[in-house]
């Protein structure tokens, strides 16, 4: 195991490399510059500004720079933001965006399962219909529609949550559910084929032969099974939520890490792309690893051996 | 000496319902099961032998299967009219299955120790401790060594005889008083094929089961049976003891089945196989389901379904053959050579 992780972290901080270095090669493509009203100055003074981030040094230069900065943990300072650290930056907003993301992901995917998990026991039936009918409305309606439609009918007209901001827990309850309708249904979708197939194979059959109760069967022979190929979705969907809760962040002007990017991206503050990028592909790579590791919890033919599997 | 019957099945009727219409899978089948015997069910895939013993267990799926007719009686009680917690009880305690495929049959994320105490903690109120015990032990019965370490391992651990070992474990927990082995052989090679026959003979005789053993090989029937049922097309044709069907054989599938078997007497260069295929049985013909692959096939087989004839006190085949107006026919070389064997063999006693 432990041999077995280090060869992990091998990779996981060559992809980390190849993802910083693209990005920053790509991020030089942008055209515009990082400043306001850049063109209103003076070539001279242009040039004082450019020299003063190091931008008029040749972009393999500006990469080395970066690179070497970066190997010590420096992420550099913003320059839409006076001068602020990007870390700082970052610290300051990842809190309520790590809050939705963690709060939509643990919601819609034990809602999901479940409503997959009922769907396949109960094939065909009302349950089964119902809750097929809501995975495929989650799927197909994106979520900036249901951050509307919530908003309006059960902030305004209901009056129950607030309609934005971020002051309480109260306030992330909106957002998390129009962000976890996405990775809901797409467990659900998942769950129930998945539990259908394995409720057909041979060893629950062989259960069935043992006298074991439905429950049992569905819980102690089924739903484990089931589930393996569903962790495989739902790494990569934790992800998608990440960069997803973008918009979400912006219609409940919840201050997270989304609204910053992209204002980052339209003003071409390159160290906060950079940072948050990395940041991302940091949770990408991390969220990859943990999904590899509970295969081996859910599933003991694919654990993860230093040679003595037990 | 009156043995006792432990199962009898009455008449039974078995449709599926699919998109095609109602498949008849089961028309009328009837058959004892005697304390102590291995009766072995034998016929070609579609012929209706797992759907027979999977409705003994009401393993058949609920939602498109359906049995239409008949009774299945254990021990006085019929087993098609129990609730599903009645059935609960009896699954794995009384009646117990080993499947076909032992790389699939066991759960793949449970210890194999777990899968079989779950029956014994279920049906005997043993204690986990206990369980374990009894698990360890059934492992060593089985014949698998070092139990207390494999106990803790999964399926994927062991390799395929291993695994039907460890099935037929899982079957024989509660020591059921019928064992419903379905073609337990056939996924695995010819060497373990003798290991877990062996076994399973042996084991009978140990915990005094009665044995219903399907299978399409008439090699491994001669190995284990007392009793043989040929099923053709949803229907019994031929029953009676090993040596009747295997020497005296009278339907004639069960000489296509019998000619079609690699015998060591013959220098014959092709095996025989029987003409055509199994009858569709979304719409079963009116006669004899066989007629239209029979080469002895007479005028009345294709308009009545023949009834059972009696051969001797144990042995009935349905054909018209057996009619006492029925023209004689002669049967193929290898069953000639069986039946002459057979008549050597009574004259000898």
């Amino acid at each position: 195991m432990a041999k077995y992780l280090l060869q992990r972290f091998i990779y996981m901080f060559i992809t980390l490399f190849v993802v910083a270095s693209l990005t920053f090669f790509l991020m030089k493509l942008i055209p515009g510059s990082p400043f306001n009203n850049f063109h209103k100055l003076s070539v001279v003074q242009q040039n004082i500004l450019l020299d003063k981030y190091n931008l008029n040094d040749p972009v393999p230069v500006q990469y080395f720079n970066y690179m070497k900065n970066l190997a010590t943990g420096d992420l550099g300072v913003s320059f839409q933001f006076n001068n602020t650290p990007v870390s700082e930056l970052l610290a300051r907003r990842i809190g309520p965006s790590a809050i939705l993301g963690v709060q939509a992901m643990i919601f819609g995917s034990i809602i999901g399962i479940f409503l997959g998990a009922i769907a396949a026991l109960k094939q065909n039936s009302w349950v089964d219909y119902t809750s097929t009918f809501l995975a495929v409305v989650g799927k197909s309606i994106p979520s900036f529609i249901f951050a509307g439609l919530l908003q309006y009918y059960v902030a305004v007209k209901l009056g129950w949550l607030p309609v934005m901001l971020w002051r309480g827990p109260e306030y992330s309850v909106l957002p998390t559910i129009a962000l976890a309708m996405f990775p809901l249904s797409i467990a659900a979708r998942f769950m129930r084929t998945e539990m259908i197939e394995v409720l057909g194979s041979d060893y629950i059959t062989l259960a069935r032969a043992k006298g074991a109760s439905f429950w049992q069967i569905s819980i102690k022979h089924a739903l484990r099974n089931a589930l393996i190929p569903v962790v495989t979705v739902l790494g990569p969907l934790a992800i998608s939520l990440m960069s997803g809760s973008l918009v979400i962040e912006k219609i409940f002007a919840v201050p997270g890490l989304g609204e910053q990017f992209v204002k980052s991206i339209s003003t071409n503050d390159y160290p906060v792309i950079m940072g948050t990028n990395l940041l991302f592909a940091l949770l990408f790579v991390v969220v990859i690893l943990v999904v590899d590791i509970l295969y081996g919890v859910i599933d003991p033919r694919i654990r993860i051996s230093g040679g003595k599997a037990k | 000496m009156v043995v006792e019957k432990i199962l009898q099945v009455k008449d039974l009727n078995i449709s599926f319902h699919t998109f095609a219409g109602e498949v008849k899978a089961i028309r009328g089948v009837s058959f004892d099961l005697l304390k102590g015997e291995t009766l072995a069910i034998v016929g070609e895939s579609g012929s209706g032998k797992s759907v027979t013993t999977k409705s003994i267990m009401r393993l058949l799926p609920e939602h498109n299967s359906e049995i239409k007719g008949g009774e299945i009686l254990f021990e006085g009680k019929d087993l098609t009219k129990l609730s599903d917690k009645q059935m609960q009880k009896i699954r794995g305690k009384e009646i117990s299955m080993i499947f076909q495929d032992p790389m699939t049959s066991l759960n793949p994320t449970m210890k194999i120790g777990n899968q079989i105490m779950e029956p014994l903690i279920k049906h005997q109120n043993m204690s986990k401790h206990a369980a374990r015990q009894r698990a360890i032990e059934l492992l060593k019965l089985v014949g698998i060594p070092k139990p207390e370490i494999r106990i803790d391992q999964y399926p994927h651990q062991f390799s395929g005889g291993m695994r039907q070992r460890v099935v037929i474990a899982i079957a024989l927990a509660c020591n059921p008083k019928v064992l419903i082995a379905d073609e337990p052989t056939t996924a695995l090679d010819v060497t373990i094929q003798a290991q877990i026959l062996e076994l399973m003979k042996d084991l009978q005789k140990k915990i005094d089961t009665s044995i219903i053993f399907i299978t399409h090989d008439l090699g491994v029937v001669a190995n284990v049976a007392d009793r043989v049922a040929v099923m053709y097309g949803g229907k019994i044709v031929e029953i009676g003891t090993a040596d009747e069907i295997f020497y005296n054989p009278q339907h004639p599938y069960t000489w296509g089945l019998i000619s079609s078997m690699p015998d060591m007497d013959t220098d014959d260069e092709e095996l025989y196989s029987i003409p055509g295929t199994p009858p569709d049985l979304l719409d079963p013909p009116k006669g004899d389901a066989f007629a239209p692959r029979n080469p002895f096939v007479l005028k009345i087989d294709l308009e009545q379904e023949p009834p059972f004839f009696k051969v001797s006190d144990t042995h009935y085949a349905a054909t018209w053959l057996l009619h006492p107006d029925a023209p004689k026919v002669e049967p193929p070389e290898a069953v000639k050579r069986r039946q002459n064997q057979f008549v050597g063999a009574k004259g000898a006693k």
